[in-house]
């Protein structure tokens, strides 16, 4: 009770001079919020308004802040472009297949990671995060040369291959945390009654650890949903592209190949969507992953 | 079959461990120790054929301005240091706003993860046409209040392209630092900003005495790792520029692509990564320190 009085006292203004300048301090306050929201909203808002702009309406010499009509003529061309599909299918296919196979490689080295103990287990930890650290665009030349090798290259495999490896990193290190909260005496009473290791791991690990894991799983299929670089070097085929990349061919009209521009937008909107319902789920999930130090770029 | 699930039980160690370390044998460290091999070599993509060249490539890219390393070296450092300290200040505006009892919070904390929902080539392609010089809507209004003489299109200036290009970076990878902060700044206790109050400290000594020292370990943290990841940033560039006009946003990561997939030489773009990794390498070992050092002050 004290301590509310307290802060009540020292919050309280004194004077009028004191309200005036609290108000301003209020006003800036919101201004800047607001400053702030239209920065993140402004860009999306124009996606979803050009996407539905078409011809000499786009390039009108003061452009209108409304669509003109609701003209889905962007998107028909989109889907006449072809392939826009085939991208969707390629991604969504590579991001759960990388998602599932990620979380199940990374919680089983976990276990293995905080259940026993052996020589280098700190080393194997503390490198799991400098992995994390390490650039993409330096495994571009190797990685392409060992596919070609072994005939990886052009295929939906490699791809996959590359984006189990790259979500392990911050999978292991997050699972491993999470992992660590639950009190060893659970499982070694377990193993007193006879349980095996894969018992208590998918009796009483996993269950416990549901929400890291859930965290995990979409930090994995962003990361595979929307890499970009791997995409690029290590498929040529453009059947085999995934969504990032795909829509990269959109761009190569030119920054003065205009009358595009809708379409691109349209394209844009269409890959959006489907990541926006994603993100409005989890977005609590991704807050605390963030705080966790999850993303790069 | 009893005798197996034993086994399985007994190696149970192993078989964890096993799968990723795979993984990451043959994705991470196959690839970078065989990069490592290649950059003293002739390599082609095509070619079966390979010998080695010793110290050739490096000898190249060191002292032939032909292949353009040390001015990527400098667009990179500009890129890098210029970027996270844009994105230091504007991320810690939005920290602080955010951290006032502002009506409809929850919705802008949501809004500040709005980059990470979607892959960088969306953002990349509306901010392209945003900066167009027909039809783009910041080109119009640069215009309208006088900042621009005429349209143009700002990433396509040899002059203009590389800050543009750092403005985009800024709002993409502010809103991390300004969660990371914003997390910060809610650890510490009302109690010190009360005894500040009391004791007549203006907001912007609160600021200097109470918020910035609490949160010096979450900064340097986040600095370093930032300025880790946007030396390393490719993505971006690439979509929003591909490091032209005329080489001027080629930072080390494109030209390493330059001269992989477009000049055919993946000896040279393997020699430009090691010395990439020789300046991460640099900042690696400071992160590591800083992490330490802070553990030291932690534990007293």
């Amino acid at each position: 009770m004290a301590s509310v009085a307290r802060r009540s006292a020292a919050v309280q203004p004194r004077s009028a001079a004191a309200r005036r300048r609290r108000i301003a301090y209020r006003a800036f306050v919101y201004a800047g919020v607001a400053a702030y929201g239209l920065l993140a909203i402004f860009p999306l808002y124009w996606l979803f308004k050009s996407s539905f702009t078409t011809g000499l309406d786009l390039i009108a010499p003061t452009p209108s802040f409304l669509p003109p009509s609701l003209n889905f003529g962007n998107y028909e061309r989109v889907f006449s472009v072809g392939l826009i599909t085939t991208f969707f299918t390629n991604s969504v296919k590579l991001a759960l297949a990388a998602t599932v196979l990620s979380i199940t490689i990374a919680s089983l080295a976990a276990y293995s990671l905080t259940r026993f103990r052996f020589r280098g287990r700190d080393t194997v930890q503390r490198s799991v995060l400098l992995a994390y650290m390490f650039p993409g665009i330096l495994l571009a030349v190797p990685l392409t040369l060992f596919y070609v090798q072994v005939g990886l290259i052009n295929t939906h495999w490699g791809l996959l291959l590359a984006y189990v490896t790259f979500s392990l990193p911050f999978a292991l290190w997050l699972l491993m945390a999470y992992f660590e909260t639950i009190p060893h005496e659970i499982d070694e009473a377990a193993r007193v009654d006879g349980a095996t290791h894969i018992g208590v791991f998918i009796r009483i690990i996993l269950p416990l650890a549901a929400p890291g894991i859930a965290t995990a799983s979409i930090f994995a299929f962003l990361g595979a949903w929307n890499e970009f670089t791997l995409g690029l070097v290590l498929i040529q085929q453009n059947e085999l592209k995934t969504v990032p990349v795909g829509l990269a061919l959109f761009l190569s009209g030119g920054p003065g190949d205009t009358i595009e521009w809708g379409g691109r937008m349209a394209a844009g909107v269409m890959v959006i969507v489907p990541s926006l319902i994603f993100f409005l789920i989890s977005s609590g999930r991704i807050s605390r992953g963030l705080a966790a130090g999850a993303v790069k770029g | 079959m009893r005798s197996l699930a034993g086994a399985v039980d007994r190696h149970f160690m192993w078989i964890g461990l096993a799968p990723a370390a795979l993984c990451m044998a043959a994705v991470l460290v196959y690839p970078v120790l065989a990069n490592f091999a290649y950059s003293f070599t002739n390599k082609s993509f095509m070619f079966p054929d390979t010998s080695f060249v010793g110290l050739k490539n490096y000898y190249d890219i060191l002292g032939d301005d032909v292949f353009g390393f040390w001015a990527s070296l400098r667009i990179s450092l500009l890129w890098t240091f210029g970027t996270v300290a844009l994105q230091f200040l504007v991320g810690m505006g939005a920290a602080l706003l955010l951290n006032q009892d502002v009506p409809g919070q929850r919705f802008f904390r949501v809004l500040l993860l709005v980059p990470w929902a979607f892959p960088v080539i969306v953002y990349a392609m509306i901010w392209r046409w945003m900066l167009n010089d027909q039809g783009g809507v910041i080109t119009w209004f640069a215009v309208l209040i006088g900042l621009m003489p005429q349209p143009y299109f700002l990433l396509g200036l040899p002059s203009t392209a590389l800050i543009t290009v750092m403005c985009v970076a800024t709002w993409y990878g502010y809103p991390f630092m300004a969660a990371t902060m914003l997390a910060g700044m809610q650890s510490i206790g009302e109690e010190y900003y009360e005894v500040a109050k009391i004791e007549g400290a203006s907001i912007w000594q609160q600021f200097t005495h109470v918020t910035l020292p609490f949160l010096r370990p979450v900064i340097v943290i986040v600095l370093v790792l930032r300025t880790i990841f946007l030396f390393n940033g490719f993505e971006l560039i690439f979509l929003l520029t591909s490091g032209g006009p005329n080489g001027a946003t080629m930072t080390l990561p494109l030209l390493a692509y330059n001269l992989g997939w477009q000049q055919f030489l993946p000896g040279k773009a393997a020699a430009v990564s090691v010395l990439m990794l020789m300046v991460l390498s640099v900042a690696a070992f400071v992160y590591l320190r800083a992490l330490k050092v802070q553990r030291q002050l932690e534990n007293g």
